[in-house]
């Protein structure tokens, strides 16, 4: 994704022992988000097509970033020298896809949907568009899938480890009958949630770094309506 | 007339422990501080192109920026407060030295941001990615586990002390107690002198190990805008705005630890005094163990 920070310690018997113990102690104190903290503030819109029939196939996802991240990876990449806040075709075109260069392992590109209990599988997406508005990166890519039945559909946009945060800014675009439905998260209730996660994971063997993410994020249901 | 104050301030701040702790006040808190993060991230965007562009009042708007980029970051999670609050519940540390702890460590970590994205630039050409990969896969869980043993070595020495201080065991002054020695616990410049510089220097350097990536973030931007002094300025502005967070939970600490002992040391003659001591030692210094491991995990 944006960065190459995300290599994560494999077991090793030292850190299991270590994890267990700070599990023991982790399940007594109340949860803040941690220690992950945000240093990227992206809003989300969302456009969804399909065939028309009530199933949806393809989402396009734009991303703008904040105005100071945005300034970062344009002198990262030595674009917009003069500061005048407009990028030549030239410069656009470096810059289109900057964001899904880097895949690293385990990255699901910050988008999930579900319906009901099932991950619904989204391919690699396809960076479609990038522009610079007012001093902020807004960058577009889409995305395939199923074809699925979108009534029902639970869309959610975070990134696991929490180092970018997202917003749902409400622009979320669909096919003629359907409509959406954006719920902001219940802390006292990801609290309840992540505490029984941490249980959860005590049992096991393969011990995975808690991402708390999700637990933060906004969701996104679809309803659509049988066409008559 | 000091002793009803003190025990006054202390059962509020215990009854804020309790909202943070028990009724969701953590996640409110770090609500208000990650949108106010935010904000002042993107005004300190716009205030550095204006800087660029040559703007003669752009840097005292981004000082005052950075110095509440530093604040917001700092009432978060993390960053080093734990430790200088839970020393001060811990230790009979005065407020000023206290005080000082958190400033010097505010400062500090401060300064290793610049010394890492500088070196970084100057000696070793590291990219922003290297920089803050650095910082974040291996000065975080370093400075973690560096506040998780401080908080340990706390915990026991709390544990030792309390085993072996003497049990307030009930005698009259006009019995035959040979062995009592006259002593309800230990005087307050003994209880101090235990505490001595080496802790410290502990604190500060298990604080200042990890740098903050916003500061890195804009020590970066600002040296290749060629503003790199303003950067420099910026960053211990917001180390400033990082020790203001900290001054307030290390004052706090100092309040609910005095007040909670005044209050024990007015029942007895301070006989409790001598088991309270270490026993707050060892409570702070598990909470402070346990809250950094907890942090360490999420970052490994």
């Amino acid at each position: 994704m944006l960065l190459s920070a995300r290599a994560r310690l494999r077991n090793d018997a030292v850190m299991t022992l270590v994890r267990r113990i700070a599990l023991a102690l982790c399940l007594c104190l109340p949860v803040s988000g941690l220690g992950a903290h945000p240093h990227v503030f992206v809003d989300v819109a969302l456009t969804f097509t399909g065939d028309g029939a009530g199933n949806l196939s393809r989402v396009k996802v734009t991303w703008s970033y904040d105005d100071f991240f945005s300034l970062l990876i344009l002198s990262d990449m030595g674009l917009d020298g003069d500061g005048e806040g407009v990028l030549t075709e030239e410069e656009l075109t470096r810059l289109k896809g900057f964001d899904l260069v880097e895949w690293p392992e385990g990255f699901e590109g910050d988008l999930y949907i579900h319906r009901g209990e099932e991950k619904i599988a989204l391919d690699h997406p396809v960076p479609t568009a990038v522009t610079l508005e007012n001093g902020r990166i807004v960058a577009t890519h889409e995305r395939t899938f199923g074809p699925v039945p979108g009534d029902g559909l639970k869309v959610e946009a975070y990134d696991p480890t929490y180092y970018v945060d997202y917003r749902l800014t409400g622009s979320v675009t669909l096919p003629k009958g359907c409509s959406s439905d954006i719920r902001e998260p219940d802390l006292d209730e990801s609290q309840r949630a992540f505490r029984e996660m941490l249980g959860q994971l005590g049992a096991e063997e393969q011990y995975d770094p808690v991402e708390v993410g999700n637990l933060f994020a906004q969701t996104l249901y679809l309803s659509c309506a049988a066409p008559s | 007339m000091r002793r009803p104050v003190l025990s006054l301030a202390a059962l509020a701040l215990i009854g804020v422990v309790v909202w943070l702790w028990g009724f969701g006040g953590a996640s409110v808190v770090s609500g208000w501080a990650r949108a106010g993060q935010a904000e002042t991230q993107q005004a300190m965007a716009r205030l550095l192109r204006s800087l660029r562009a040559g703007d003669p009042g752009a840097l005292a708007g981004l000082l005052g920026l950075c110095f509440a980029y530093g604040f917001f970051h700092a009432a978060g999670p993390g960053h080093g407060k734990i430790l200088i609050g839970g020393y001060g519940m811990a230790a009979r540390v005065s407020a000023l030295r206290l005080a000082g702890l958190a400033l010097g460590s505010s400062l500090a970590q401060a300064a290793s941001a610049v010394v890492l994205v500088y070196a970084g630039v100057f000696f070793f050409d590291l990219t922003r990615q290297n920089m803050t990969g650095l910082a974040e896969d291996i000065m975080a869980p370093a400075s973690y586990g560096a506040i998780a043993v401080v908080g340990g070595w706390l915990a026991l020495r709390g544990l030792r002390r309390f085993l072996r201080a003497p049990r307030p065991a009930p005698h009259g002054h006009d019995g035959h107690c040979s062995s009592c020695g006259h002593r309800h616990g230990p005087s307050p410049s003994e209880a101090a002198a235990i505490n001595n510089w080496r802790d410290g220097v502990a604190l500060v350097a298990a604080v200042a190990i990890r740098p903050c990536t916003g500061a890195l973030f804009l020590l970066i931007l600002t040296w290749r805008m060629g503003l790199g002094t303003a950067g420099i300025f910026g960053t211990f502005a917001m180390g400033l705005g990082t020790a203001s967070v900290t001054l307030a939970v290390a004052l706090a600490s100092v309040t609910l630890r005095e007040g909670t002992l005044a209050r024990l040391s007015t029942s007895g003659q301070g006989r409790g005094l001598a088991r309270a001591l270490p026993l707050l030692e060892l409570t702070a210094g598990v909470v402070i163990t346990a809250l950094s491991l907890q942090l360490m995990l999420a970052v490994l």
